[in-house]
């Protein structure tokens, strides 16, 4: 490796917790954050008094869909009577680049991050997944852009990106339906995932039509709950009891960052994958578990490729049948089933969690044997990020 | 900064074809189409397809720029598909 300071190696993934899951859950926000917390400050081998960092996401302020925003910081903070020496931020793609420079900075030493979802019980109370714009009395910023052509959710807006990688390289959706059909196999080993039965390729091309070419297995599951990581300074590591390395960690926003203005729809993420290969010397074929952000299942085509397991246009390929994505193949993705399967938990904190359960030998029986590599990955190119975790 | 007029003749760069009713008094399916413009490298505006079944739009299809009358006296963009003679 070049001079390049690496910094991310100066922090380390120390403990993940989550609330219960599930489609509607009778506790609030509030109460699953502080179960997702109290889970994953334990599970690092820490107490509350050594946790010296806070933040969430998203940071706060309007979302555009009830059931999104995760609790008040303040709220969380002092329901946990920190004292802390940094707050907020999360910043650069993935949900814990904040924390990463904050305890590499030496701005902490152990930085608690939380996401918390209420989805589920908001689709419930709307009758139905919410239109954007639901919670607002009118349209302003961009949802003024939206609403009047009927791009009434996030489904309207990835569409045209899948319906034109699609076209560009002739893949099929009966292709691409091995990539929920797998994760639902993933899911059945998995007790804390929402959609445990079985999915077949039938079920999947037989379902209704959200927005072309997306289908509704093609969409992940609004759930409530709440994920919690403990970011540490590796200077800590003594004191950790089951510590996971960053390997290499980027978020280039690439392109436009708009919806419809991204330049080439049928490639996204490459500038964040080439950005993490150029701080490490592992390579793709060196990865041994893959936890790809799945909101949609194009979302996880694309990484696949901007990561280089296949070359562009190629995923169709690579995922027919199933084979090489499952627990026994040459890149088991997603295998605690994903947002598609597992649940909506939303910024890759699931497959975060999941990433780490892999490398430590946690997985129970979904675990692929030898896990020493696993990459993670956030969202798309608007805003997307990938990592590289080690034992 | 000012506004520029865009007239031309555009091009679909992509679509969907929306079929789940998001709000109770939605017509269904309805296609939303990603217009570019040979004349105006860089723009591309997002909005209704009309003028042909939904089902019909597709990538690199011909469409004229049209508004439709929306709510509170606004107009709406949307895009007319356009026959192509072969």
């Amino acid at each position: 490796m070049t001079a390049m300071d690496i910094s991310e190696r100066r922090a380390l993934i120390s403990g993940i917790g989550h609330s219960q899951i599930g489609r509607q859950i009778d506790r609030s926000g509030f109460q699953l954050t502080l179960d997702a917390i109290l889970a994953a400050v334990a599970d690092a081998g820490l107490s509350m008094e050594q946790i010296d960092g806070l933040t969430a996401f998203p940071p706060g302020g309007k979302t555009n869909l009830p059931g999104y925003a995760s609790p008040d910081l303040s709220e969380i903070h002092d329901a946990l009577r920190l004292t802390t020496s940094w707050r907020g931020g999360t910043g650069g793609g993935l949900p814990f680049s904040g924390a990463v420079d904050a305890v590499a900075g030496g701005r902490a030493r152990h930085v608690v991050l939380y996401r918390t979802v209420k989805e589920g019980s908001a689709a419930r109370q709307a009758g139905g997944r919410p239109a954007y714009g639901s919670i607002h009395s009118h349209a302003e910023g961009p949802l003024a852009w939206l609403l009047p052509i009927g791009a009434l959710s996030p489904v309207c807006q990835i569409a045209p990106f899948a319906a034109r990688y699609m076209h560009d390289y002739g893949v099929t959706r009966e292709q691409l339906a091995w990539i929920p059909v797998t994760q639902r196999a993933h899911a059945a080993l998995n007790p804390d995932a929402v959609y445990r039965a079985g999915l077949t390729v039938d079920d999947y091309l037989g379902s209704r039509m959200i927005s072309t070419p997306i289908c509704l297995f093609d969409c992940d599951v609004p759930v409530d709950g709440s994920t919690a990581l403990v970011i540490s300074s590796a200077e800590t590591s003594a004191d950790l009891r089951a510590p996971v390395r960053i390997e290499a960690m980027a978020g280039i926003s690439e392109s436009r960052p708009f919806w419809d203005q991204f330049e080439d729809m049928g490639r996204v993420g490459y500038a964040s994958a080439a950005a993490m290969w150029k701080r490490t010397d592992l390579k793709p074929a060196d990865v041994d578990v893959a936890q790809l952000y799945d909101g949609f299942t194009i979302e996880a085509v694309w990484w696949l490729e901007a990561l280089g397991f296949c070359g562009t246009g190629e995923a169709g390929d690579f995922v027919d049948g199933g084979r090489r994505i499952s627990l026994s193949g040459e890149l088991p993705l997603n295998t605690w089933g994903g947002q598609l399967s597992g649940g909506r938990l939303h910024a890759a904190f699931g497959h975060t969690a999941e990433a780490v359960r892999q490398l430590r030998g946690e997985a129970d029986e979904r675990q692929v044997a030898g896990a020493e590599v696993a990459v993670v990955t956030n969202a798309g190119g608007i805003e997307g990020g990938a990592a590289l975790l080690t034992r | 900064m000012r506004p520029v007029q865009v007239t031309s003749r555009g091009r679909v760069y992509s679509f969907t074809v929306n079929y789940q009713r998001w709000l109770s008094d939605l017509e269904v399916p309805y296609a939303i189409v990603l217009v570019e413009f040979e004349d105006h490298p860089g723009v591309r505006i997002a909005g209704r397809l009309r003028g042909c079944p939904p089902e019909d739009a597709a990538i690199g299809m011909a469409v004229d720029v049209g508004f439709e009358e929306g709510p509170g006296g606004y107009a709406v963009p949307s895009f007319v598909a356009v026959e192509e003679t072969a």
